[in-house]
């Protein structure tokens, strides 16, 4: 019974041998493993079942992988070659075969160390450029997030399209519609920037935080891992204060005490209840705060119109982001209608967090310099195609013999291919050690104020990429040469191989020389016009001088200054307090700094139009300035007066506005003494200030509108001090006049102006390096090409050249016919890049500052540039070829 | 001749044997070479056929009509034969190890109690 059963348990273990095998032996096996358990039973009285499967497993995993795959097996020392006998006769060991290849290839590789290191290391350029920009692609468009099903998360925007406003926040009660009206989000959870002052501690502090709506953390799916999470008893308008550490906050300033959970700190002066610790390394979406604490109050009854909360919301299963987006769309339709005083114009659009974080730029800057060091690629492919077809045409004698020898076309294509993929394969290894060093340099230069959702450790993602490119490109650079070599036969052997390649194989020279010319215009191009820019950017007049500024903020908490009044009060005292230092030069206060990132946008009309109509709005950049501040920074006053201390909440509402305001608005230049409706009040223009670059350097100037800040509701504001000395030397003078002032009242964010200027252009100087470096390497590549075809193809041309000698060529016409060869191709090549060079850059306009996409300076440089290189790459051989003695020439033969 | 230096592995030399003395059928050829190591050598059904198989594919053995009155279970079992290249590749094998006896005998290593 049991044999029975043995027996039908080796029956199915015989599926592990091929098909054909089992036809042939499977009746005679089973009938043998029938004899090995009567074997069993006469050797050990029983039979050892245990031992009986073991081994029967075993030997079925051994001889039939072997019989299938041909590979391992007891046998591999038989017969004459064993390996080789089935690879001609049934293919079978292709693994053993395949490994002899390798070797074969590794032996020949060493034989011509020169051309082995040539290859190996412009492949390792390549591989190692591409893996570098990969891993930042993968880290920035590719990876998840890190939260639960990061797919299904989305951001709600809102929108007006009248106005040209995109992503911009939202009111928390439309938001709070929006999870209600649809069916589209399992839910929705708002949060806004803010920040707090730590009090009750030795000194001071200011903390970044975010309020959130108690579900906030259930919607990313990342949860305290101390304590507990936000329920909605924390969110109702009497609930006791409560906050949320994070990690890195909870370890610096608390020590990482257990014991702080249920603790009370001040923020704002308000006692806070600590009542969680989010994991380490848990990255908030925007940035890196140190406290969350909750919204109290419904989120139904907050203020309409008050765009300055950000939105997150979860996708119901099976909800598509357009499905979401028209949804919200219909909402927001009915908002317009249901509150038209403060939802007009408004609509909103659903965006994956994940793009909508790295921004448009961000998304368009890493394909482009994706797709640069695509060409980089295949330019180093182009150059190790050049050099293996100048290797093949060295081998031809050797393939020819093989040929006759029986070898086959499909074995000779796979030797010559295996060739390839060695030297891509050890290219591939180490251009992959060279992107570790490569991601640092370019992490390094990335924006400092990039999300922190955005990492970029090499994972599985980026070794397969570049596993896949170093198969891509010893496909590349491996084909055409493999196919030609293996299209030799045995009939090369009549004239002992030295007929040459040809017209073919240099019609082949020539396409690589004009292919790699086109690659290494664009490039060219590219980077060209990407340090144009820059440097454009680095002369550029912000309008004002950023060299002496030295900026903070400041903001007085409720706790001390209740009212408008009294924080008015302080920090006109502060400003006064500092103008009286004596290297302070000037000083005044500003609510956006310029080029900090953030920004604040309005609309007006002007006076006698209708305000209720939102065609006649007009967007402009609000900002609120103190007296002084536009000389502290050094922006010129073009016409009328200043803001001075007397234009305060009680004096009659008055603004200054900028020359593109004036320019737009007010045909004849006069704007002084004109009216704007703005909040629906008529303010009088009394003065006008230069342009000046506000958001970023890649923004065009917009109409600005600067209100006294003795009006401003709001409480922080960052000071401008200019000095006379260095900015630095000024920060302790500084923190004690605060401190001096009240030791209570923290300054944050200190640097100096210079460093928002150097932070705005940071990243375009990274791209413009990144594109310079590869333009560079393209040039280099690109002139060992063309020299590389170019005396190539003269050393094949040696005897024809000989004999047009001794028919009475004169040098001059030698050289001439060698450097008109050049030239063709190289011109050929040129045009060919200068058109995909106008497609290339013209993608890349967004990123461009001050200069045109097809900029003359950088087409005409480039083309000059490679014609001299290609003039150079071909008068070097054309010398040579001159220099040949048709006697020694024809005696080759 | 290059091929005869190298030497056969035991799986091979113990089949090669077997079939020297008369025709056999896998099982009777496992059975035998049990029988002939002391139970040293078992023969998995796996290893057997493959070796057989590779050993036909080498034209060492063919296969054969079996002898009369043979057990052939219906005609399922298939009987091997060796050929003269088996043959040949048989006794240079014996031969080979012969060699490296007697260089083994030479140095005093090994049982004495018969000579070569």
């Amino acid at each position: 019974m049991r044999r029975e059963r043995a027996e039908r348990w080796f029956r199915r273990i015989l599926a592990v041998y091929p098909a054909e095998f089992r036809r042939r032996y499977g009746a005679e096996m089973e009938d043998a493993f029938r004899s090995l358990l009567t074997q069993e039973a006469r050797l050990h009285g029983r039979v050892r079942w245990v031992v009986v499967w073991m081994r029967t497993l075993w030997d079925a995993g051994v001889h039939g992988t072997r019989l299938r795959w041909g590979t391992g097996g007891a046998d591999r020392r038989e017969g004459p070659g064993a390996g080789a006998y089935r690879a001609d006769r049934g293919g079978r060991d292709v693994v053993g075969s395949l490994i002899a290849d390798v070797r074969y290839a590794v032996r020949a590789l060493r034989r011509k160390p020169v051309f082995a290191l040539t290859a190996v290391g412009t492949l390792a350029l390549g591989i190692g450029a591409n893996t570098s920009i990969f891993n930042i692609v993968n880290g920035l468009l590719i990876r998840d997030m890190p939260y639960e099903r990061p797919d299904e998360l989305v951001h709600i925007w809102s929108q007006n399209l009248e106005r040209g406003w995109f992503e911009a926040d939202i009111p928390l009660v439309d938001a709070w519609d929006f999870g209600q009206r649809t069916s589209a989000f399992v839910d929705v959870a708002v949060y806004d920037r803010r920040s707090f002052t730590l009090t009750g501690t030795d000194r001071p502090e200011r903390m970044a935080g975010r309020g959130v709506t108690p579900n906030m953390f259930s919607v990313l799916g990342v949860f305290p891992d101390q304590g507990r999470n936000f329920t909605d008893a924390d969110g109702q308008t009497f609930a006791p204060a409560v906050a949320i550490l994070s990690h890195g906050f909870w370890q610096q300033r608390l020590g990482g005490d257990p014991g702080a959970l249920g603790t009370t700190i001040h923020l704002d002066g308000e006692p806070t209840t600590i009542i969680g610790v989010m994991p380490a390394g848990f990255p908030f979406i925007d940035s890196q705060p140190d406290v969350w604490v909750p919204f109290r109050g419904h989120p139904a009854d907050a203020r309409r119109g008050n765009h300055s909360h950000v939105a997150v919301a979860r996708l119901a299963p099976g909800v598509t982001v357009d499905r979401a987006r028209r949804d919200v769309a219909q909402v927001a339709l009915a908002l317009q209608e249901e509150h038209p005083e403060t939802n007009r114009g408004w609509t909103a659009d659903v965006i994956s967090m994940q793009l909508s974080q790295l921004g448009d730029i961000g998304a368009r800057a890493a394909l482009v310099m994706m797709s640069a060091v695509g060409f980089v690629l295949l330019m180093a492919c182009t150059n190790v195609a050049n050099l293996l077809l100048a290797r093949a045409n060295g081998r031809r004698l050797e393939m020819a013999i093989r040929s006759a020898m029986g070898a086959g076309r499909g074995r000779m294509l796979r030797q010559t291919l295996i060739e390839s993929l060695v030297l891509s394969s050890i290219g591939g290894v180490l251009g992959g050690l060279l992107a570790i060093w490569g991601t640092g340099v370019i992490v390094r230069g990335l924006p400092s104020n990039l999300p922190p959702i955005f990492t970029f450790e090499m994972d599985g993602t980026v070794l397969a990429f570049t596993a896949a490119v170093s198969v891509v490109a010893a496909l590349l650079f491996g084909l055409a040469p493999a196919v030609r070599s293996s299209r030799l036969t045995g009939s090369e052997l009549r004239d002992g191989g030295r007929s040459g390649p040809g017209a073919r194989g240099r019609r082949f020279g020539g396409f690589l020389v004009v292919a790699q010319t086109a690659l290494a215009v664009v490039l060219l191009v590219g980077g060209g016009v990407m340090v144009r820019s820059v440097m454009g950017m680095a002369r550029l007049d912000l309008g004002y001088e950023a060299a002496a500024l030295m900026t903070f903020s400041v903001s007085p908490g409720e706790a001390r200054y209740e009212d408008k009044p009294a924080v008015t009060a302080v920090h006109d005292d502060l400003v006064e307090r500092i103008t009286a230092i004596p290297a302070v030069e000037g000083a005044g206060a500003v609510y956006v700094l310029p080029l900090s990132g953030s920004n604040t946008v309005g609309s007006f009309v002007l006076e006698g139009e209708d305000p209720s109509d939102p065609v006649a709005r007009y967007p402009a950049r609000f900002n609120y300035v103190s007296p002084g501040y536009f000389e502290t920074m050094g922006i010129a006053r073009i016409a009328g007066r200043a803001i001075t201390l007397a234009d305060d909440a009680d004096a009659p509402p008055v603004v200054v506005v900028n020359e593109t305001l004036v320019s737009r608005h007010f045909g004849d230049g006069n704007a002084v003494g004109r009216r704007l409706v703005l909040d629906g009040t008529l303010h009088e223009v009394v003065g006008v200030v230069a342009d000046h670059f506000e958001r970023s350097l890649a923004d065009p100037i917009q109409p600005g509108v600067y209100f006294p800040i003795r009006r401003f509701t709001g409480r922080t504001r960052t000071v401008v001090v200019r000095t006379s000395g260095d900015p630095a030397a000024l920060v302790p003078i500084l923190r004690s006049a605060v401190l001096e002032m009240d030791g209570d009242l923290p300054i944050y964010g200190v640097q100096p102006m210079v460093d928002n200027v150097t932070r705005a252009v940071g990243p375009y100087y990274l791209m413009a390096k990144l594109m310079g470096g590869f333009a560079l390497i393209s040039l280099l590549l690109g002139a060992v090409g063309i020299y590389g075809v170019m005396s190539y193809g003269v050393g094949q041309r040696t005897n024809e050249i000989g004999v047009r000698m001794a028919l009475g060529a004169a040098r001059r016409q030698v050289r001439g016919m060698v450097v008109r060869t050049g030239m063709r191709r190289a011109a050929l090549g040129i045009g060919c890049g200068l058109a995909l060079a106008f497609g290339v850059t013209r993608a890349m306009s967004s990123l461009l500052v001050g200069v045109s996409p097809t900029d003359p300076l950088v087409f005409g440089g480039v083309t000059a540039l490679l014609l001299a290189v290609a003039f150079l790459g071909s008068y070097l051989p054309a010398l040579r070829a001159s220099a040949v003695n048709p006697v020694d020439a024809l005696s080759q033969e | 001749m290059t091929s005869h230096t190298r030497s056969l592995s035991s799986k091979w030399f113990q089949i090669l044997l077997a079939l020297a003395e008369r025709d056999l059928y896998g099982s009777a050829i496992m059975d035998e070479v049990l029988l002939r190591t002391d139970g040293e050598m078992r023969l998995w059904p796996g290893a057997l056929y493959s070796a057989l198989k590779d050993m036909t594919d080498n034209r060492l053995i063919v296969e054969t009509e079996p002898p009369e009155g043979a057990p052939t279970e219906g005609g399922k079992r298939r009987f091997y034969s060796i050929t003269p290249a088996g043959r040949d590749r048989l006794a240079s094998e014996v031969e080979r190890m012969a060699s490296l006896v007697r260089i083994a005998r030479a140095r005093n290593v090994g049982p004495e109690r018969e000579a070569v």
